[in-house]
Parts: structure tokens; C-alpha cells; sequence
């Protein structure tokens, strides 16, 4: 206890005076950096409460802590708990063992042991992206509940593979998709509604063409097969600053819950892809404090976990490259370098080769490092094939 | 005079001059697929326009490379001239960098029929980039409060001669520099495609080109003049716009002397194949002719 | 205050730290904290033995140099070798559960012999294989998102030990794994507000706690940022420095299936150590060599 409080001293510029106000009070972080604490954990029945035990000793940032769960303010960290050596206290409540604790349909970010996540992750469906070998390369497809980041240079394709995706989220059930939603969160204006549609309907022409009966199918669930259904169930955003950008987020995960009780009792369709092109472009101006731009980002890319962890959907994220003076020479690096590389579950970088284009899978935690060609066609992205190339007018 | 099309959907944002904090709200594609087809700016030629699908987007940031004397700056005049007259029913702003305006060129363009378009046309100059973000700053309170002079169009049409210019003086090639010139350049495109987005103008930039000595790939490089050559200001500047259109000049070499075969091509756009046009520069503007029969 | 202060402290006394003399220490040490090889040969030759309980191991390196492959191989070797279960605290939704059933199956000595093949993109998994099962349900994966989460998994997991301990006389865990804590760090810390670097030395010291007290291994993974003219250095700053027991730093050259463990600091090694070799260690998706 004497080290611990020792320890808590000299970590702190405070003096010993000070000492009280670190126990007792919150830190006080902007509010824009507050990490919002999800509310249902709080309420779940699997975690235990020692509120009830502690209101005997004083300590009113403590209570006020553990019972704050419809306040919209997040409660202040229980550092006090660890400096105080709070278990003792803990012992006498009857909690469930963290090992038991389940994760389930109403807490999607429990504990899980790896057996049940295996099966889990077997079944999962993965979002095509258009291409087989681009396909073959991602193990299937994007993954749903991972961040997937894409990078590369201009006019290479990431938009095109991003409306790609935003709309083969769509493609229904009975032809082998997700059936899902798109959210679209454009920073650039690159968002082209006319090749959306054209995306939309080369992506149904293909259906069509693999699945000749279809148009005769008229169950009461099944989506029509026109453009314009895929262009409506695109949620687009359109912002134009870093604010925008962050309030969009926040937003989203809103926006998300709501949609998510509603659709479940109808047993329809939700949101299953979430798409930022690009996430980087208004983090590249100007920052004064260079840090806060850095605690900023970390904090956007762990609210993107979370949302794909918690809501079942991909998050795909589309990034720029720039130059980087490494090693006495400049190279071709993802944009927000070294502090925003680890933000992301995969990563994908396209690139030219001579007049193909490839795409390099550069992280993954379960497949190897691959790459693999792929061509834009009007139709939207296809695999590399001499009869699908985009006619060239000249 | 053809009466002014209908006005596209006003966008999300408030028209007050300070663009409103509000909760985001997700827009629909399906709604925005008639304005978008609608709201393009014509070239005023046939050829040209299929080449670009109907004409310059909306709500984007297009870019026009090339070398000197390739047609960049007579492209822009041409365009501020059309906008009056083109469905978009819109008045342009001019921000030149390389002095002087060409007055002259303007007016020999202007055509006969109605004497006052050039009232349509508002020019101003910015010799640094932190001119031209204080220039755009005013652009913004312009646009967002028109009602000042009732008989003057709408500006829907913001032309930049050439984004190059502006940066080739102060800075040197030193990574810290460079640093600082990238910056600047996502500044002032966020602020050009805020404009572009808020407004529904069409931006047009015009940029210079440099030499490649190294092998590079894909869509940056092209020959023109005998030299292979890529839009200045790097790939930073290259992320910043949406379309890029290449202006290239093949000098013919059974031609007369100094006749040369124009070609306008688009280097990328989200809405565009790879594909190219031929062009000539004609006393009256820039036009795109067909390939010769072979 | 100074009643307040008193007031607030336990009342027992056996939660104040007991004295311990050299034998008890060197008894504790031999009987209870032993070395949790990590499966990867070239490593637990550089550690001495593997990850040790008692112990905070840090791994370093910059992006996809392997530092998740290295949880995914510990917690699957720590597991498949039966010596306890394996706590993985995921904040990047990096925990692969086929990945560990691949590597769990390339382990030498496993199984008798090889069960089924298993294809790295698909799988031909024989419900009946109850070995697989019942290692991968010793692995326990929880995902974390912000840091006053991670306290509170934290504060559950010393409640549910000494629960354990009393009931059992010792916990079942063995291994606790956090991938990463400098993304949980990161929008904390940095500038001008020091309570951000007050709660990672809070949460550094509950972990050491944990592992001490628990006899646990405790393994987290932290990235790198530039350290000016193009040089990169471990994140999370000066004050973390010294928390870790042990930090290892890996790389990965482009393109290949090497690593590099080059042992940054070590509590136990005297300082001859730096001038042993980094040590390389495959990691290849589909076997795992030596």
C-alpha cells in the first residue's frame, strides 16, 4: 500500500497535498476525448455489483461511479478501487466468475472462449468484393466485425471498390449475400451517384445471369432487383470537416442502435458494412498540437472496433498514400503513418503493376501476405479478364 | 434567354452564413440521382461532353493538367462564358494566379450576341496560398448570402489558374517543407469541396506539369511533346482532387511544321473509364473533333 | 484528512503486504513462478525459458511485424500444453480462432497423430475432435474498447482469482494476454494531461499485482511511433518504460515469414545480454517451423 501511494506520487506533477485530489476526483479529459462508456454493460446482469457493499466507507466518486448508468456522462475510472486494494471488500460479494461470464445476443463484447467463437466465425458470411482472386486473397471476402483498411494511390480504385462493397452488402440472402445495409461516409466527394446505379446494375446483371430463375421467385421477403432498391438502402454522409467527421461516428452508433431494434422485430434487413472514404483526408491539414490529432484518431479507431464488434458489421476504411522520408529516400506509405497503422484489423494496398492493378493483403491476423490483380469495368470491380476490360475510346 | 433550370435540392446544411452544427443526417442516393445527372456543366462541345458523361460534376473538384499552351487557361474561359447560358444558369469566379487576367481573350470569346456576360464573370487574384484561403473565405460569405446584387446569376462555377503557380515560390524541397506545402493543399481542397458540396458549384483547377525521370506506373505519366511528364505538386495533390483530366500535345511528324495532335484524356475520375478525346483550339474555343478515319 | 485517508484504507491486516524474507522469496520463486514457453523456439531461448509468471512482458514493433501472431502462438502453446487457461483481452478484433485451431494443430506432439488437416481458408472440422475443444474452451477472448473497460475486466479477474484461490487454493489462469494496451493508451495519454499517464501506471500496477499475486503471466503488446529524422521508438513514452519486466522487440523484414526478437530490456539478464544475436523465429501461416 505504502509503494503504491508512493508510486502514485511521483508519477503524478502533484505534490502530497495533492494527493486527496487525485484519489477522489475524476479526470478531467475534454469532452470530446470522453470515451463514452456503453450503457449496457452497465446494465447487464452478468456483472457484479459491489456498489451495495461499499456505501459504508465514504468515498461519494466511488458510488457515484457504479450507479451512473442512465446518466449520459461517463462515470469517473475506479483507479481508487486498485490504489486502495479494494478486493478484500470484493471477496465478500458472491460474483460470477469471470471465466463463466457468457457473451450472448445482449452482450456481444463478453468473454467467449475460443471454441464457441470458432463456430461462430464458420458460419459468419463474408461480403464479396466482386473479384474471385481479390476474394480468394481476403479468405472470402471482407470480414464482418473487423476493420478493414484500403489504401493506395489516386485512380487506382478504392472508391470503386468501396461502392463495390457498398453494394454487394446488398446482394439477398437466396443468391449467396448478406442482405444487408450500407452506411456510406464520404469525406471527399468522390461518391458518384450515376456509377452508383451503374454498379448497382452491373451487380445485378451478374445475379441474374448466375441465377436465370430468379425474376419468377415473388416471395413476400425478397428484395426487387432493381438499382434503384440498392441506391436506397445506402445511407449516405456527406462532411466536410474533422468535427463532422468525429460527430458522424459518434452519431453512427446511435444511429446504428436504433436501427438494429427496429429491423429485429420486422426481420429485415440492417446495417451490415460501414465504409469512411477517406478517413484521413481532414486529418491531413494543419494540426496545432500534433498529439491531439494522434489521441483523437485512436480514439475514432477504437469506436470503429467496437461498432463492428458489437453491431456484427465491416468496417471498411479507405485511406490515401503519401510520400515518407525514410531512410534518406522517399517512399510510398499509408497517409497518418506510424500512429494510425495498428488501427485496423486488415490491410489491403492496391497498387500498379505496369497497367494492372493489384491488391497486397499487408496485414491479417489469419491469412498470409498475398496479392492479387483485379480490373474496374463498367460493371464495377471484376476479376482480370480479356473481354471485361473498359473499353477504351479513343 | 432560356429561363434558369429548377434549383437542385437545397443540401442538408443551412444557408445562413455560418454552416449550422446539426445532429448528421443520412441522404439518400435515389433522391440525389436527378440532380446529379442534371447539374453538369456542358464543355459546349458534343464530343467533349461524351467524353466526360455530360459535362464537369457538381459538387466535385476537377482537375485540367497539361502542359503550357495546351488549352488549360482557354479551356476555363471558355467555361466561364458557357455557365451563364449552360442549365447550371450560374456566374463564375475567376481566381487567377498567373498575371495578368487574360482580359483580352475573354472578350474575343465572348460571343457577339449578348454584350453584358461578362458581368457574369468575377475575377480576382491570389499570388500565395494564403491569399487564395482568404479569397476562398470571402467566396464563402459571397455564396452563402447572394441577395447583394439581384440581376447578377448565382456563382456556381469557381475556376483556379493554376494551383502550380501558387506554390512555387518559398519552398524548398526539404521534408519539413514539403510537410507544410501538403498541408496547405488539403486546406485549401477541403475548403474548395466544401464550397463545391454546400453550394453545388463546379471547381475546376488547372495545374502545371514536371518531368519524370523515374519508371513510374498507372496513370500519372503521360508523353506529351515527346516527354513523359505528370502533373506538378506530387501525389499529395493528386489525393486532394476528384478528376483529373490530362491535356497532352503529340507533335505530328509528317505533319507542317508545328501542327500538333491535341488530346484530352481523363487520367481518373469515380464516374469515368480511361478513355481519350481529340481536340483542337479554335479561335472560338476548344473543341473536340473525331479521330481520322484510318 | 487524515482520518478520511485512514478510513478509506482496509482494515485487515493481512492486505497489508506482508514482510518477506530472502528464503520465502526464493521458495515463492522456485515452487511457483515458472517459465511459459511461448512455442517459438528462438524466443524462449532468448527469454531463458518463455514468458514468466510473476512477469510483465512487453512486445514491441512496428505494424504487422507479428507482434498478434506472437499472442496467438503463446496463448495457443500455453494451452495446448494443459498448463492453464488463457485470458485474451482483443481491442482490435485481431483474435482469430481459426488461426489458433491451425496452430494448435501444426504443434508437435499434440495429438497422436495428425486428427484432420485443416485448410488454412476453410475448414473440415469432424464434430467429434474433443482434444481441439477442449483446449480452444481453455482460451478465453473478451474484447476491450476504451480503458475504463479494460480496469473493470481487470478488477473482475482479480475478484474472480481470489475467489479462485480460496476455493482451489490457486487459479486455473495462467496466461493474460492484451493486444494491444497502447491502442486502449493511446487517446489518453500525450500533451498536456497527466491524469492520462496517472491511469496507465494505475492499470500497469494492477497488472503486476495480478501476476505476482496470482503467479500469472502477463504478455501486452504495445506499437511503435517516429522518433523524428525517420527513426521509430516503442509508444506509450518514457513513464512506461520502466513498467515491463521484460520488452522484446520484433520486426519483420517486407515479404517474408522471418521475424526478429531483439531483447530490449530484461530484469533478470545481466547486461551481457545485448550482445547476444536477435533471434529469429518463423511464422509461417499453415505450419509452424522451428
Amino acid at each position: 500500500m505504502v509503494v503504491m501511494v508512493l508510486f502514485a506520487i511521483s508519477a503524478g506533477p502533484t505534490g502530497s497535498s495533492d494527493l486527496i485530489f487525485l484519489l477522489r476526483t475524476a479526470p478531467a479529459l475534454p469532452p470530446r476525448l470522453l470515451i463514452r462508456r456503453p450503457v449496457s454493460r452497465r446494465s447487464s446482469a452478468d456483472r457484479p455489483r459491489p456498489a451495495s457493499h461499499r456505501s459504508s466507507s465514504a468515498g461519494s466518486a466511488r458510488s457515484s461511479g457504479s450507479c451512473c448508468s442512465s446518466s449520459s456522462a461517463p462515470p469517473p475510472p475506479r483507479r481508487r478501487r486498485f490504489l486502495a486494494g479494494g478486493s478484500d471488500a470484493g471477496r465478500a460479494v458472491a460474483t460470477r466468475r469471470v471465466l463463466d461470464m457468457g457473451a450472448g445476443e445482449n452482450n456481444p463484447l463478453g468473454a467467449q472462449n475460443a471454441w464457441d467463437m470458432l463456430s461462430e466465425e464458420q458460419s459468419q458470411k463474408h461480403i464479396t468484393t466482386g473479384s474471385g482472386d481479390l476474394n480468394g486473397i481476403l479468405g472470402g471476402g471482407i470480414h464482418c466485425k473487423e476493420v478493414t483498411e484500403i489504401g493506395g494511390v489516386p485512380g487506382v480504385g478504392k472508391t470503386q471498390l468501396g461502392i463495390q462493397l457498398a453494394i454487394n452488402v446488398q446482394i439477398p440472402v437466396e443468391y449467396g449475400g448478406l442482405g444487408g445495409k450500407a452506411v456510406y461516409i464520404d469525406t471527399e466527394g468522390s461518391f458518384m451517384v450515376e456509377r452508383v446505379y451503374q454498379i448497382a446494375e452491373g451487380c445485378i446483371s451478374d445475379i441474374l445471369e448466375h441465377f436465370p430463375h430468379s425474376h419468377e421467385k415473388s416471395s413476400s421477403g425478397n428484395k426487387q432487383l432493381q438499382p434503384e432498391h440498392f441506391l436506397a438502402d445506402i445511407y449516405y454522409f456527406r462532411i466536410c470537416s474533422y468535427a463532422e467527421q468525429i460527430a458522424a461516428i459518434n452519431y453512427l452508433e446511435k444511429f446504428l442502435g436504433e436501427h438494429k431494434d427496429v429491423e429485429l422485430c420486422i426481420y429485415t434487413s440492417q446495417v451490415r458494412i460501414v465504409i469512411i472514404d477517406s478517413v484521413t483526408f481532414h486529418f491531413r491539414q494543419d494540426f496545432d498540437d500534433l498529439a491531439l490529432r494522434t489521441r483523437v484518431l485512436s480514439e475514432l479507431s477504437l469506436k470503429l472496433m467496437k461498432i463492428a464488434k458489437a453491431y456484427n458489421l465491416a468496417v471498411v476504411l479507405l485511406n490515401q498514400v503519401t510520400t515518407k522520408f525514410t531512410e534518406g529516400s522517399f517512399q510510398l506509405t499509408l497517409a497518418l503513418g506510424d500512429s494510425w497503422s495498428h488501427s485496423c484489423t486488415n490491410r489491403v494496398i492496391l497498387y500498379w503493376n505496369g497497367t494492372e492493378r493489384y491488391a497486397y493483403l499487408d496485414k491479417s491476423p489469419s491469412l498470409p501476405v498475398a496479392s492479387a490483380p483485379y480490373a474496374v469495368t463498367g460493371k464495377g470491380v471484376r476479376d482480370v479478364s480479356s473481354n471485361h476490360k473498359r473499353v477504351r475510346v479513343t | 434567354m432560356r429561363p434558369p433550370a429548377p434549383k437542385p435540392p437545397p443540401p442538408p446544411a443551412s444557408s445562413s452564413s455560418s454552416y449550422s452544427r446539426r445532429e448528421p443526417r443520412p441522404e439518400n442516393p435515389l433522391l440525389l440521382l436527378p440532380s446529379c445527372r442534371a447539374a453538369k456543366l456542358s464543355l459546349g462541345c458534343p464530343l467533349l461532353d461524351r467524353l466526360l458523361s455530360g459535362g464537369l460534376p457538381a459538387a466535385s473538384v476537377t482537375e485540367i493538367a497539361g502542359e503550357s499552351a495546351t488549352g488549360k487557361t482557354q479551356l476555363c474561359l471558355q467555361l466561364a462564358l458557357l455557365a451563364p447560358q449552360s442549365p447550371l444558369s450560374a456566374s463564375s469566379l475567376f481566381l487567377h494566379s498567373d498575371l495578368p487576367f487574360p482580359l483580352h481573350r475573354l472578350r474575343r470569346l465572348a460571343p457577339k450576341s449578348c454584350p453584358n456576360i461578362l458581368d457574369h464573370v468575377l475575377v480576382a487574384a491570389a499570388h500565395s496560398p494564403a491569399e487564395l484561403l482568404s479569397l476562398l473565405a470571402r467566396a464563402q460569405r459571397l455564396l452563402s448570402d447572394p441577395g447583394r446584387s439581384p440581376h447578377r446569376l448565382p456563382i456556381r462555377l469557381i475556376l483556379l489558374d493554376s494551383i502550380a503557380s501558387l506554390f512555387r515560390a518559398d519552398f524548398d524541397a526539404s521534408p519539413a517543407d514539403l510537410r507544410r506545402r501538403s498541408a496547405l493543399f488539403f486546406k485549401i481542397s477541403a475548403k474548395l469541396k466544401e464550397l463545391a458540396y454546400r453550394h453545388q458549384c463546379v471547381v475546376v483547377v488547372t495545374n502545371q506539369v514536371v518531368d519524370v525521370v523515374e519508371r513510374d506506373a498507372g496513370n500519372t505519366v503521360a508523353w506529351s511533346s515527346g516527354r513523359r511528364v505528370s502533373p506538378a505538386l506530387g501525389i499529395a495533390w493528386a489525393n486532394c482532387v476528384n478528376t483529373r483530366l490530362f491535356l497532352t500535345r503529340e507533335l505530328d511528324g509528317d505533319g507542317a511544321g508545328g501542327s500538333a495532335r491535341r488530346r484530352m484524356r481523363v487520367a481518373f475520375a469515380p464516374h469515368l473509364p480511361e478513355q481519350s478525346c481529340e481536340f483542337v483550339i479554335r479561335r472560338d474555343g476548344v473543341f473536340g473533333i473525331e479521330p481520322p478515319q484510318r | 484528512m487524515e482520518e478520511r485517508m485512514n478510513q478509506d484504507q482496509p482494515s485487515t491486516e493481512g492486505r497489508c503486504g506482508r514482510f518477506w524474507n530472502g528464503m520465502d522469496l526464493l521458495k515463492d520463486v522456485t515452487e511457483n513462478k515458472h517459465f511459459l514457453p511461448t512455442g517459438l523456439e528462438g524466443v524462449d531461448t532468448l527469454l531463458g525459458g518463455g514468458l514468466r509468471q510473476g512477469q510483465l512482458t512487453e512486445v514491441t514493433g512496428p505494424s504487422s511485424s507479428g507482434k498478434t501472431q506472437f499472442c496467438l502462438h503463446s496463448a495457443s502453446h500455453v494451452a495446448a500444453k494443459h498448463m492453464g487457461v488463457v485470458m485474451y483481452l482483443d481491442t482490435s478484433n485481431s483474435f482469430s480462432p481459426g488461426r489458433i485451431a491451425t496452430i494448435i494443430d501444426g504443434t508437435p506432439g499434440l495429438f497422436g497423430q495428425r486428427a484432420y488437416g485443416v485448410q488454412l481458408l476453410g475448414f473440415d472440422l469432424q464434430p467429434k475432435d474433443v482434444r481441439l475443444k477442449s483446449i480452444m474452451r481453455n482460451i478465453i477472448c473478451e474484447s476491450v474498447f476504451d480503458i475504463f473497460a479494460l480496469s473493470e475486466v481487470l478488477h473482475q479477474l482479480e475478484v474472480s482469482l481470489l475467489n479462485d484461490k480460496e476455493k482451489n487454493g490457486g487459479s486455473r489462469i495462467r496466461l493474460l494476454i492484451i493486444d494491444s494496451i497502447s491502442s486502449l493508451l493511446a487517446p489518453i495519454i500525450g500533451g498536456k494531461y497527466p491524469q492520462g499517464r496517472a491511469m496507465m501506471i494505475s492499470v500497469a500496477m494492477t497488472l503486476k499485482k495480478l501476476a505476482d499475486e496470482h503467479n500469472l503471466s502477463v504478455l501486452v503488446t504495445n506499437h511503435m511511433v517516429s522518433a523524428g529524422n525517420g527513426a521509430v521508438k516503442p509508444a506509450l513514452g518514457e513513464s512506461w518504460k520502466a513498467v515491463p519486466h521484460v520488452r522484446l522487440v520484433i520486426s519483420r523484414e517486407r515479404g517474408s515469414n522471418m521475424c526478429t526478437a531483439t531483447v530490449l530490456k530484461h530484469t533478470l539478464l545481466y547486461a551481457a545480454v545485448f550482445s547476444f544475436p536477435p533471434r529469429w523465429f518463423l511464422m509461417y501461416a499453415g505450419q509452424q517451423q522451428q
